[in-house]
């Protein structure tokens, strides 16, 4: 084997070890998938792994993940440190932690690491995030009115001690969750997961003939930063602001989100100074979940391209006032955390609109989740999230694709196991035409949904959702997507309400749309033939918004018949 | 139809495989009276791929006196139906779905597979808005019928569209289909009857597995692509029928199992991928004539490339793995989740962007990346000289003198290793600081870690500990990586077999006739009564014609099982028995916990354990063809002869300078010559590097076998 002594590690060594490292963190996600039980993290990608170095900076994070994840790993990372400090860490101890604050923002979601051992020193750290199928309390959902309705939360604590399990953790997991078995078998794939990448980097080191991984993380940081400051360096420089609404529940109103974002020569800051304040209910967002979209909007603008490391976190700096609807502190509710975070992504792209142009999205019908619990038709207990995308927002020279997620990355359920599972019973399933938003680059559409409750009992329902009332905003004069529309039993109900329904009962989603980009007077003809032909809209709605070019197109057909 | 004779008494003279690949079509002739074995080649005619064969069988009668009247068999691998979908050049079909569900096979899975790209491409779908007709019908999860489709009601709209569209190919996908076929055949056969000439895909038959949109989409290519191989094989049955052939024509499949023509025109959705299929059996035939005499196969890594990908199947026990799907027309670089999710059974491989003409380039991350960009043939390499640019593997290859100038010329081309110098120099050493030999050094080492990078993680997601294999390498650009990939997976043993460049064409005849069935169905392993899977197993084969058939001329069965825990989605395959002997649930459980435990190091005793897929392969104890005891009738007697030697840099390996290496001529050596690396040995359209610290010798089938000192 090549060894490599650390003053000789030039591009190519880099370029090998990094790809490798990388390669690590992609295993850890393929092991978590695998041996995942909750339906959040096997059908809905509602995870993450990441690799740090010895100083908890992030050296590498699985490919796949959901953008809220993003960079969040290194905050966790320390303040688990801080409870429980690297001195008192031996080889084959795993900590855990599902403290809102400390993970990633609600107590659904599990922390777990593992540091990597080599030579009896620390040479960094496995972490992987998931969320759990129960943590007890009033179960996913926005109703409860504080943290402490929503669940347990364990501060960090150590689940293994060199390798041998903790006995008071893991009764105390069983005791306090409705579905144990699910509960336990996915802090396991947790582990499994760190164990594969701490196995991984050290067969890396033994390879390589490298002592830690502190050379190559420098040089991985180092190249990083040079490649992100080029583009950095392109960018206009100023503070850009936006404010977008979002829609509040029945027990509170509709909340701003504000956002100023400074462009520097050394950097991002975000500041969300302008915020509506924390709400008495479960929609409310630790710091932490909004830094991961500022994280993500600062990746895929200028790192689209570079492995996610501690390079690209460093150009970031994130602010917010206390008790802020985007930076509520304990014990303010936050299990639906989700619907009011997601908009962060959406709101820098509207800050950054004009000064950006080629590179931001238009909204998009944001993702739409009910959380079902009830029994199955083999009579077993379950509680699944189905989720629904909407349509993606455009871009320039990028049609918003149907039924697409963005910002967050969930995967479709298969119809015929949601069926199996639940007892549901799908009456539709497809594309609503019409519902994306007209322009050069149009909106995505979203889709119809009806669900009936072909179980032998009655199945509880809890929505998380918005775009019932506010609509995704086309950017560059491009037409906004339509609203979402949620009914039961025929009747529209509350994006957030927590319903039961009956035997028989059905359940009507239309999803909204996303925005389009630009003007619809600048959208091709060809294009519109091909919308037409391929169902996306419907004459009516190009005559409404196309109306020259369909009349070029018609006076075109004309002349060919 | 598909009486597998017992044509042992029936063999004629000849037996004739043809690999039809993307530049070459390559051909193997087995000669039983002469005891030997030609091979050659052709270039592929892409826009009619029989004209091809047929020149190869002219060419082949003038050199081997070949004549298809004394043929018994002919096998054949293409990448018609590959093609077809990725060029989309497949036809058109009109979709009957569930009403309800029109638009699931272009909104797909609903996931973007990359994170930080917000304009992602995704593939263009094959179905036609107009050329859809929903049907009134369901069948529920438990597989009652909910509703049943009107004859009047399908029948009608169907011939309304055909009579407009003038389109007799269809498509038949319902939901719960795997469940309860009835729905899907009642509308399949009101389809044949209205409109005779119809071409008829059904779901349940394609691809009888649960999800929708994996089962409808199968149904959708199968059909897409059902008439182009439809005449195709009337094609080469019409010509092959005018040289007096009367022997049997099969088709290879993803499974590595050839397939009676006639079956094969039902199902073409299973030729994808049919020539990687042939070339991982060939891998299997290559380990074990290799075997010294010991008879333990132990685990074999099949490594091929090629000028744009690199391939990789591990088989285990002398088995190949075969998987219940595979993804193809990938849009986005390799990426997994960017294509099409065909449930067809498919020798797992992993595929990556990686092979000669991979093109290196400095990414955004300031470092070197090769793939999964290819300058393909044209315009190549830089060291073509045909307006390449870009360097690729090839030039580092050259610049670093592992390959030489005067091998290009076998195959017309007059390389430069100035203009390799120059590209690498512009495009990677000097604004990496690099000398120009670092940098090639650097391309070279980057695909090597790349591949084995890909090798690993598969295995780590197989269970598969690949340490103690046999790395067999084919492929053109293959033979001069594989000794370093080999290291650093921890492989000590490495074969480069005779006639590497058509070992897909060999493979054909390693593969038993044969089929596999597949069933989605799930069942908690408590639930099963004791005979339970034997019982499930016994209804798959028996219910399937052709199967049952094989089975009564002696066909043998290998039972495999999707297992997972109760609550989980991913399964691990399990094979829980051969023939007669399949186990008991108890049995089952056992093997899978072990499994689990295997790949993932945890084991939940307690927890239950569920059956969701069901498969069995069907087929014959033994190979189509005899390859054993045959010669290759283009060996020549030779002296182990040293062509001299070339100046190469081998880097890290042994310091920074250059080193003379010895070059030898493979066709020149014979069994029992042996050397120590650093050494280099050239073939016609290939090159072997044998680096320091390894030993190489030619054993006595030919081919070529060497040892990582450890």
């Amino acid at each position: 084997m090549t060894r490599l002594s650390k003053t000789t590690l030039d591009p190519v060594d880099v370029g090998i070890i990094w790809s490798r490292i990388s390669s690590v963190a992609d295993e850890m996600v393929s092991a978590l998938v695998r041996t995942a039980f909750s339906t959040m993290v096997r059908e809905s990608g509602d995870y993450s792994c990441m690799i740090f170095d010895a100083d908890a900076r992030l050296l590498a994070q699985g490919a796949v993940s959901v953008p809220s994840f993003t960079g969040t790993g290194p905050h966790t990372l320390q303040q688990m440190l801080e409870h429980i400090p690297p001195e008192s860490l031996e080889d084959g101890d795993v900590i855990l932690t599902n403290d809102p604050w400390i993970g990633t923002g609600h107590v659904y979601d599990v922390n777990v690491v593992r540091p990597i051992f080599f030579n009896e020193r620390i040479v960094g750290y496995c972490l992987t995030v998931s969320h759990l199928s129960d943590v007890g309390g009033s179960g996913m959902g926005s109703g409860a009115r504080d943290v402490f309705e929503e669940g347990f939360a364990l501060p960090p604590v150590k689940l293994f001690e060199a390798g041998e399990p903790s006995a008071f953790v893991f009764e105390f997991l069983r005791t306090n969750v409705r579905m144990p078995d699910l509960v336990l078998g996915d802090i396991y794939s947790n582990v499994a997961s760190c164990n594969v990448g701490a196995r991984g980097i050290v067969e890396l080191l033994e390879e390589h003939g490298l002592d830690d991984t502190r050379a190559v993380a420098e040089a991985i940081y180092e190249q990083t930063r040079k490649a992100v400051q080029v583009k950095l360096e392109a960018l206009p420089k100023g503070a850009f602001s936006a404010e977008l609404q979002v829609e509040g529940g029945e027990t509170y109103p509709d909340v701003t989100l504000a956002v100023t974002v400074t462009v520097t020569d050394v950097g991002f800051t975000f500041d969300f100074a302008g915020t509506g304040p924390v709400v008495r209910a479960g929609v409310n967002v630790p710091i932490c979940y909004s830094r991961a979209f500022c994280y993500f909007c600062v990746k895929v603008l200028t790192a689209p391209n570079i492995p996610n490391n501690q390079g690209i976190l460093d150009f970031v700096s994130v602010t917010a006032p206390d008790d802020c609807l985007l930076n509520a502190l304990r014990p303010h509710p936050t299990g639906a955390r989700h619907i009011f975070g997601h908009f962060v992504a959406p709101l820098i792209f509207a800050a950054l609109e004009d000064v950006l142009p080629d590179d931001v999205q238009a909204d998009s019908g944001m993702v739409f989740q009910v959380n079902m619990r009830g029994r199955s038709p083999a009579g077993r207990a379950y509680s699944s999230i189905y989720f629904s995308p909407g349509g993606y927002g455009a871009l320039e020279s990028y049609d918003g694709r149907a039924a697409l997620p963005g910002p967050s990355n969930m995967i479709g359920a298969s119809i015929e196991v949601w069926e199996e599972q639940t007892g549901c019973m799908f009456l539709r399933k497809e594309v609503m035409p019409d519902t994306g938003g007209a322009g050069k680059f149009s909106g995505g559409n979203g889709q119809i949904i009806v669900m009936r409750n072909a179980s032998p009992g009655a199945i509880e329902g809890s929505f998380m959702a918005s775009r019932t009332r506010l609509v995704a905003s086309g950017f560059r004069g491009g037409c906004d997507g339509t609203a979402r529309t949620i009914k039961v039993e025929g009747r529209i109900v509350d994006p957030r309400a927590r319903v039961e329904l009956p035997v028989g009962g059905e359940i009507e989603i239309v999803d909204a749309g996303g925005g389009g980009f630009g003007g619809p007077a600048e959208r091709c003809v060809e294009a519109i033939a091909a919308d037409l032909a391929d169902g996306r809209i419907t004459r009516a709605f190009a005559a409404e918004h196309y109306s020259a070019q369909l009349a070029a197109l018609e006076k075109r057909g004309g002349k060919n018949a | 139809m598909g009486a597998h004779a017992s044509w042992e008494s029936e063999l004629k003279r000849f037996a004739i495989s043809v690999d039809t690949g993307g530049t070459f079509t390559d051909f193997v002739l087995l000669d039983r009276e002469r005891g030997n074995v030609t091979t050659s080649k052709v270039l592929t005619t892409p826009s009619a791929p029989d004209d091809a064969i047929f020149q190869g069988f002219d060419q082949l009668a003038a050199e081997a006196d070949f004549e298809l009247v004394h043929c018994d068999t002919f096998l054949h691998a293409t990448t018609l139906i590959t093609n077809a979908v990725i060029e989309r050049k497949g036809q058109d079909f009109i979709l009957l779905y569930t009403e309800g569900f029109g638009t699931m096979l272009e909104t797909g899975r609903e996931h973007r597979y990359n994170l930080s790209d917000l304009r992602l491409s995704f593939p263009e779908p094959i179905t036609r808005h107009r050329l859809k007709i929903a049907v009134r019908e369901r069948v529920l999860a438990n597989g009652t019928v909910h509703e049943a489709p009107e004859r009047e009601a399908v029948v009608s709209r169907v011939r309304g569209l055909v009579d407009e569209t003038g389109i007799t190919n269809f498509a038949v996908c319902f939901l719960h289909s795997f469940r309860n076929p009835v729905n899907e055949d009642a509308v399949a056969a009101w389809l044949a009857e209205a409109v005779p000439e119809a071409f008829v895909s059904v779901s349940h038959i394609v691809a009888p597995l649960q999800r929708e949109y994996e089962r409808w989409l199968t149904c959708a290519v199968n059909a897409y692509t059902k008439p182009m191989l439809g005449q195709y094989v009337r094609r080469i049955q019409r010509r092959a029928g005018e040289g007096g052939f009367g022997g049997r024509l099969m088709l290879m499949t993803s499974s590595g199992l050839p397939l009676p023509v006639e079956h094969c025109v039902e199902l073409p959705v299973r030729l994808i991928e049919s020539g990687p299929a042939a070339g991982v059996l060939a891998a299997r035939e290559i380990a074990a004539r290799n075997c010294d005499g010991n008879g333990e196969a132990g685990t074999v890594l099949a490594y091929d490339m090629g000028g744009t990908t690199a391939k990789g199947s591990f088989l285990v026990g002398g088995r190949v793995e075969v998987k219940p799907g595979l993804e193809v027309a990938r849009e986005g670089a390799f990426a997994a989740g960017s294509g099409f999710p065909l449930y067809i059974p498919a020798i797992d491989l992993i595929e990556i962007g990686a092979g000669g003409g991979s093109i290196a380039e400095i990414d955004d991350r300031g470092t070197i990346a090769v793939g999964p960009r290819s300058a393909g043939a044209k315009p190549g390499p830089a060291c073509y000289d045909q307006g390449g640019e870009s360097a690729t593997a090839t030039d580092a290859n050259l610049v670093l003198g592992l390959l030489g100038e005067v091998n290009f010329r076998n195959s017309g081309i007059q390389a430069k290793t100035v203009a390799a110098c120059d590209a690498i120099e512009r495009t990677i050493a000097r604004p990496l600081g690099l000398s120009v030999e670092r940098a090639a050094m650097g391309i070279h080492r980057t695909i090597n870690e790349n591949v084995a990078r890909a090798f690993r993680v598969h295995a780590a997601e197989l269970g598969i500990d690949y340490r103690r294999s046999v790395l067999v390498c084919t492929g053109g650009s293959a033979p001069i990586h594989a000794a370093a990939v080999a290291r650093l997976l921890y492989i000590d043993r490495i074969i480069y077999p005779f006639a590497a460049g058509v070992a897909s064409a060999f493979g054909l005849f390693a593969g038993a006739e044969g089929i596999s069935l597949q069933r989605s169905r799930l069942i908690g392993v408590d639930d099963l009564p004791e005979d339970g899977i034997c019982a499930q197993i016994a209804d798959m084969a028996a219910s399937h014609p052709y199967a049952a058939n094989l089975l009564a001329e002696g066909a043998e069965t290998i039972v495999k099982l999707g297992m997972r825990y109760e609550g989980q989605n991913s399964e691990v395959t399990v094979i829980a028995g051969t023939g007669a002997d399949v186990v008991t649930p108890e049995g089952a459980r056992e093997r899978f916990l072990a499994a689990y435990e295997g790949i993932f190091g945890l084991r939940f005793p307690s927890y239950s354990v569920e059956i969701s897929t069901w498969g069995v392969e069907v087929a014959m104890p033994t190979p189509i063809a005899n390859q054993s005891g045959l010669t290759y009738s283009t060996l020549v007697e030779g002296q182990n002869a040293e062509k001299g030697t070339r100046s190469c840099y081998l880097g890290d390996a042994v310091g920074d300078g250059r080193v003379d290496v010895p070059v030898f001529d493979r066709y020149s050596l014979n069994p029992g010559w042996e050397v120590n690396g650093p050494v280099i040995i050239e073939e016609h359209d290939t090159t072997i590097f044998i680096p320091h610290g390894t030993v190489v010798r030619a054993a006595a089938s030919f081919d070529l076998i060497a040892e990582n000192e450890t």
